[in-house]
């Protein structure tokens, strides 16, 4: 059972709009396989989408009226017409399953992710990450996977780092994930992930790992390999 | 894929919430452009929508140009997708902020990472029914009597199938080219398959 | 269906296609590109219609068919890839699939008798004339047919049936359950006014 979910003012901006393409994606994922997270997100998108368009909350955003009124009588009469004049019409195309493998095993990608490109793989010792390339900067989105016995070095973490499992189970020192768990830590956190049957996720970190052991500090460059 | 379980409860907080907003009245307009491209109602909605969009563009997005350009990607898209907006799923006002978000999100992206990629309608998708008029495809030999024999199709074949020679019209292929609106065509296919299965029971019988 | 029985290479495919129909398929499996070459040199293949849509629930109602087509036309695409145009000489049921060590498949098959293979030189004049405007719409469509009878009412009726938007096992139930008359009702009721 999905134990791990998304906080409420995650789920608020990831409805706002405001969340970047990695982490809005991330909670998608996860509101695809949960219920109880994809019921949230629909009453908010509706109570959000009501406020928006209620004459009182628009006055907030009200900067200089005149000049806005003056803008919006001349624009909108010719946006209108340019508008109607296209006889085009969207056809919602079917969507396509695409499939990933990894290790000889084929994965289909969730939908969410299916447009999104993907890096070559590289591998380390049990784990395989491809690069999902989202161009976000210090962000940086993957997908993970992990052979069975494998695990990532304990580590901290600078900034944040999400995981969404999308196939299989991993453990660490505060339980047992599954998949559709979504997995957030901040920097206060330290642990050291192990899949024993092997997983799939989908990772987001923001910054490089900073690995505590003293061992594993001269594996450090795996930091920016995994995340 | 969405279930989008809006609980009556909900809804009903949501009306005390603004009773000046008429949503059975954008529920017909939007309707009205699915099923015949009415330009009177898309005036409508555009008066509706327009300005109160403009604003909230003008809050997130300094630039005047790229405000303007929220609200004329978001009713055009409005006017392009107005089909695909299912009443029983969620309000009109609930659809309309999905594509005016979708729409802003990609522009931020844009200038942000001067990125082209249009992913929002993956993210939140704004159409509920994609999944549903595909699901022929999911899944192909499931519970196929020659399961045992044949294994399912590769994934390519599927696509190439889908993508290029499935010679099928659309829904909205037929539409035009009967010149009728795609809800009277959608509900003469519903009536033709009825008809046909009363005429199945009937000879069964 | 007391003709003898041949077995032929099987196709598992989502496509609806019905005897004198024309679709273009690329290859590019070794196994079936190897279908495709003894297909050439020999009796052609079966494209089995193939979707999980079709209930199978209901075993007594239910008929494994395909359509047993012949090649007609072969290119290669601007990818390289083969593409074959092949032409449904008429259905056939399938029974006993055997698979080889390349994992193509083979079935035994006999000839169904289905009234899209009768000619009838009946013009069934609106359904003629707007199957006529779709073709001259769509290139793709209209360059798989270079010889249109129109003037034949089931053929017009089975191109219909082809194109139409309605989901595979409503067009599977045109050949296991329903008949001409029926199928004549149905797209009638839809296409005409």
């Amino acid at each position: 059972m999905i134990n791990h979910h998304p906080k409420f003012e995650l789920i608020k901006s990831f409805v706002n709009g405001d969340l970047p393409a990695s982490l809005s994606a991330g909670i998608a994922i996860h509101a695809d396989m949960c219920a109880v997270c994809q019921q949230t997100i629909s009453q908010l998108t509706e109570q959000v989408a009501e406020h928006s368009f209620e004459e009182v909350y628009l006055d907030r955003f009200i900067v200089d009226n005149e000049s806005l009124e003056t803008v919006a009588a001349i624009d909108f009469n010719h946006m209108i017409n340019d508008i109607v004049e296209s006889s085009d019409i969207d056809i919602a195309l079917p969507a396509v399953e695409k499939t990933v493998s990894f290790n000889d095993k084929q994965y289909t990608i969730p939908a969410v992710l299916s447009s999104m490109k993907l890096g070559k793989s590289s591998h380390i010792g049990k784990l395989t990450r491809s690069r999902i390339l989202l161009n976000e900067n210090e962000i940086h989105s993957s997908l993970l996977h992990i052979q069975p016995g494998g695990g990532i070095p304990e580590h901290t973490h600078k900034g944040f780092e999400l995981t969404v499992l999308l196939d299989g189970s991993f453990h660490d020192e505060s339980g047992e994930y599954v998949k559709g768990d979504f997995i957030m830590l901040d920097g206060s956190h330290q642990h050291n992930p192990v899949s024993t049957n092997g997983c799939l996720c989908f990772t987001v970190a923001n910054d490089a790992l900073h690995f505590t052991q003293g061992i594993n500090k001269l594996l450090n460059p795996i930091g920016s390999f995994i995340y | 894929m969405q279930t989008n379980l809006l609980s009556k409860e909900t809804s009903a907080k949501s009306t005390n919430m603004s009773d000046k907003i008429n949503h059975p009245q954008l529920c017909q307009w939007l309707d009205a452009i699915a099923q015949s491209r009415d330009k009177q109602a898309f005036t409508h909605l555009f008066n509706f929508f327009a300005p109160k969009i403009l604003r909230i563009a003008r809050g997130k997005f300094p630039n005047e140009a790229q405000a303007n350009e929220v609200v004329q990607d978001t009713m055009s898209n409005v006017w392009r997708k107005a089909h695909l907006f299912n009443k029983d799923k969620g309000a009109a006002t609930t659809w309309v902020y999905t594509v005016m978000r979708n729409v802003t999100f990609d522009m931020l992206r844009k200038i942000q990472g001067n990125k082209e990629d249009n992913l929002s309608d993956d993210i939140w998708p704004v159409a509920e029914s994609m999944s549903c008029e595909s699901k022929g495809f999911d899944d192909h030999l499931a519970d196929k009597k020659l399961l045992s024999v044949i294994e399912a199709l590769p994934q390519a074949q599927q696509d190439v199938i889908k993508g290029f020679y499935l010679r099928e019209m659309s829904q909205e292929q037929l539409a035009i080219h009967l010149n009728l609106p795609l809800g009277t065509v959608k509900s003469r296919l519903r009536l033709a398959l009825g008809k046909l299965k009363v005429q199945l029971g009937e000879k069964h019988d | 269906m007391n003709k003898t029985s041949v077995t032929l290479p099987i196709f598992p495919l989502p496509v609806f296609l019905l005897p004198d129909g024309v679709t273009k398929l690329r290859i590019f499996e070794p196994r079936y590109l190897k279908m495709v070459s003894l297909a050439s040199s020999g009796q052609g293949f079966v494209i089995w219609l193939n979707d999980s849509s079709i209930n199978t629930d209901d075993e007594d109602s239910i008929m494994q068919w395909g359509s047993w087509v012949d090649i007609i036309n072969f290119d290669k695409g601007e990818d390289g890839v083969l593409e074959i145009e092949v032409k449904c000489k008429c259905l056939v049921s399938i029974s006993s699939i055997v698979h080889d060590k390349d994992n193509l498949h083979f079935g035994d098959v006999s000839h169904i008798e289905h009234w899209s293979e009768v000619h009838i030189d009946k013009i069934n004049g609106e359904l003629s004339t707007s199957l006529a405007t779709v073709f001259s719409e769509n290139k793709g469509l209209n360059d798989l047919y270079p010889k249109k009878i129109l003037n034949d009412s089931n053929w017009v009726l089975a191109r219909w049936l082809e194109i139409l938007p309605i989901e595979l096992n409503v067009k599977n139930a045109f050949v296991v359950s329903y008949s001409f008359k029926e199928a004549k009702n149905f797209v009638e009721s839809i296409i005409l006014r």
